[in-house]
């Protein structure tokens, strides 16, 4: 049974039951908040009370709108799935001490490591999704009705480019054992750094800078700009820049994933608690 | 059984000089560097179909050497090769053809069930999706899990996890395993079993390198044995020439109780002792004196053990363990 070289249909048919298939086992043996009891008050209950802390707020210091920060934070919280959704999912091998079978396989990296994401980039879309629609519940918060499909694009794009954010952070999991500090800090500096809360000209320029590489400024910039009527085509510039964000951070992920793995090998680090 | 063709022919597992270091450095701020040589200079060569025991102590190198073999770890220096395939330059053909079970009761999935453990390597080593059920069922019919594939792993018990660690290497059916203490945590009856799978998989033409810290395992399963201490090969052959090497010797188990430091030296300086042995038993030491034979010990042993409680003298044949003790011991 034991292949010595896979043809090409049984290459890609490989690398597919890898990528999906594998992402999703994989998901539900390293994300911790899986369980309905773990993911509905940390996926769901918290995000709902930080977009009513944040509208509130605002209210009664009388700064912003109340769609500033329905639509910041509603798709802010989307960031919680992609960072921490993806730090655990190499982190937790760490914890597992399975780095080693996993490493030890002849799997295609490519399909083993972004096949963890799309999980994560789901739940974070449902987050964000379920942030808006409980907005629009308790605070009767109504974008324009046609603005419905582009922010629903403008949702899943900022999801996968925090996906390929966090996946970046989550290889320092192969390094350090410490990863979830790392995770934690980006968390609350993109909350302050990428508009979600303070509209970017507000902020001092190196942070402003910072933002144009980060997830979710520039998903954000376009969400507002839709949900206060604007056209599609002048929100489709700040969502093409997300995408770009994203897939940046995705290749920078892979490649750090490659170096830490050679890294590994060379140091004798994998699984060591 | 033919053994496998494949490039450079010959040996199945082929290491040559093999030297690694690791590199640890101690305290917080001031930064210590400390190189510590596991391997130093270790070469072995095991042919198609054998069935191979790495036997060493604690610290000797073992996992070392073998997670060098499974392209886990990087060698400092030397050649390794598995099936003609250099782990350095080759590892992706290397890990296709490997299994790896290691002992312990970490490294798998603790929230998944047996079967999506399982499932999830399958796919990890492109088992085709509609052979997947069958071969999960006969790997888990082999080691002894039938019955209990549903229930999560983390109520799965030290033995019962070691076991899954031997299903999880032999799913893709490779033909070169590498075993290292497979029956670590896992009680007598079980472990003789694993034993068993193992042998069979022996016969059945896999090539095996198993490690152990039981002499008795190697001695019953392995065809061919080395000794392994400090990094370094000490002694290589099957466990009967290991044995002979004792052959002529006698053994001497003298226990006792409370043996001052001072007259264990002079035992051992005793003519015709080659080694002493001290075990430490809950009141009393065991004190194992391997002897060329005929050197008549025993009264001149009594007389030094003059004023110790002595329990009991016997003199017995020399076993595998006498011949690795006195390998690991001396040097
Ligand atoms: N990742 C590591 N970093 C630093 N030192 C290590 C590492 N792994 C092993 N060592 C050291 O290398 C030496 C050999 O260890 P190794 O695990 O290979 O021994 P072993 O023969 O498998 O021992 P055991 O029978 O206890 O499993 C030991 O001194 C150990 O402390
Ligand atoms: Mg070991």
């Amino acid at each position: 049974m034991s292949q010595l070289e896979l043809g090409l249909p049984r290459r890609t048919h490989h690398f597919l039951r890898v990528f999906f298939v594998g992402g999703l086992i994989s998901y539900r043996a390293l994300f911790y908040w899986i369980t309905p009891w773990m993911y509905v008050p940390t996926m769901l209950a918290a995000p709902l009370f930080q977009i009513l802390f944040f509208v509130y707020l605002g209210r009664s210091a009388g700064v912003g709108s109340m769609a500033f920060f329905v639509v910041g934070n509603s798709i802010q919280i989307c960031s919680m799935s992609g960072i921490y959704g993806m730090t655990m999912a190499i982190a937790n091998e760490r914890f597992f001490q399975t780095l080693s079978p996993l490493l030890a396989s002849p799997a295609n990296r490519v399909a083993l490591f972004l096949g963890r994401g799309l999980p994560v980039l789901v739940s974070g879309v449902q987050t964000t999704v379920f942030g808006f629609l409980a907005s629009a519940l308790i605070l009767g918060f109504r974008p324009p009705a046609n603005s419905l499909p582009g922010l629903c694009l403008t949702v899943v794009v900022t999801a996968a480019s925090c996906t390929g954010f966090g996946m970046a952070l989550g290889s320092f999991g192969l390094r350090t054992r410490d990863v979830f500090l790392i995770s934690n800090i980006a968390y609350f500096a993109m909350l302050l750094i990428c508009g979600v809360e303070v509209p970017l000209q507000r902020l001092p320029g190196v942070l402003q800078g910072l933002a144009q590489v980060l997830p979710l400024t520039h998903g954000i910039a376009a969400g507002r700009l839709l949900a206060g009527g604007g056209p599609l085509s002048r929100a489709l510039p700040d969502i093409g820049l997300e995408l770009l964000v994203g897939a940046f951070w995705a290749t920078a992920a892979f490649l750090l994933f490659l170096l830490f793995e050679h890294e590994g090998r060379r140091s004798g680090a994998f699984d060591r608690l | 059984m033919p053994p496998p063709a494949h490039p450079g022919g010959g040996a199945a597992i082929e290491v040559q000089d093999l030297r690694r270091t690791y590199r640890t450095s101690t305290g917080t701020f001031r930064r210590h560097r400390v190189d510590i040589e596991a391997v130093r200079g270790l070469s072995l060569c095991v042919p198609p179909g054998q069935l191979f025991g790495l036997l060493g102590p604690n610290g000797a190198g073992k996992t070392t050497t073998i997670r060098v073999l499974c392209t886990l770890l990087l060698p400092t220096s030397g050649t390794v090769r598995v099936l003609g395939h250099d782990v350095v330059r080759e590892p992706k053909a290397v890990r296709r053809q490997i299994g790896y079970v290691f002992g312990g009761d970490r490294g798998l999935y603790d929230r998944l069930n047996a079967v999506d453990n399982l499932r999830y390597f399958a796919d990890l080593y492109a088992i085709e999706p509609r052979l997947q059920r069958r071969r999960i069922e006969e790997v888990m019919e082999l080691v002894g899990l039938r019955g209990r594939e549903r229930e999560r792993v983390e109520g799965f018990s030290r033995g019962m996890r070691q076991r899954l660690h031997l299903a999880r290497g032999l799913l893709h059916d490779p033909p070169v395993l590498f075993f290292d203490e497979p029956t670590i945590g896992v009680d007598p009856v079980g472990a003789r079993e694993v034993r068993q799978v193992v042998s069979e998989l022996a016969r059945a033409g896999k090539t095996i390198l198993l490690t152990t810290h039981y002499m008795f395992e190697a001695d019953s399963i392995c065809q061919r044995v080395a000794v392994i201490s400090k990094g370094k090969i000490v002694a290589e052959g099957t466990p009967q020439e290991l044995k002979s090497a004792v052959a002529a010797r006698t053994v001497v188990e003298v226990e006792a109780y409370g043996v001052p430091e001072q007259t264990l030296g002079r035992i051992r300086e005793l003519a015709g002792v080659e080694s002493l042995a001290v075990e430490v038993r809950e009141q009393s030491q065991l004190l194992t004196i391997q002897a060329q034979e005929g050197a008549q010990l025993t009264a001149r042993l009594l007389q030094l053990l003059e004023g110790v409680r002595v329990e009991r003298v016997a003199n017995r044949e020399p076993t595998l363990e006498d011949a690795y003790v006195s390998l690991v011991t001396s040097g």
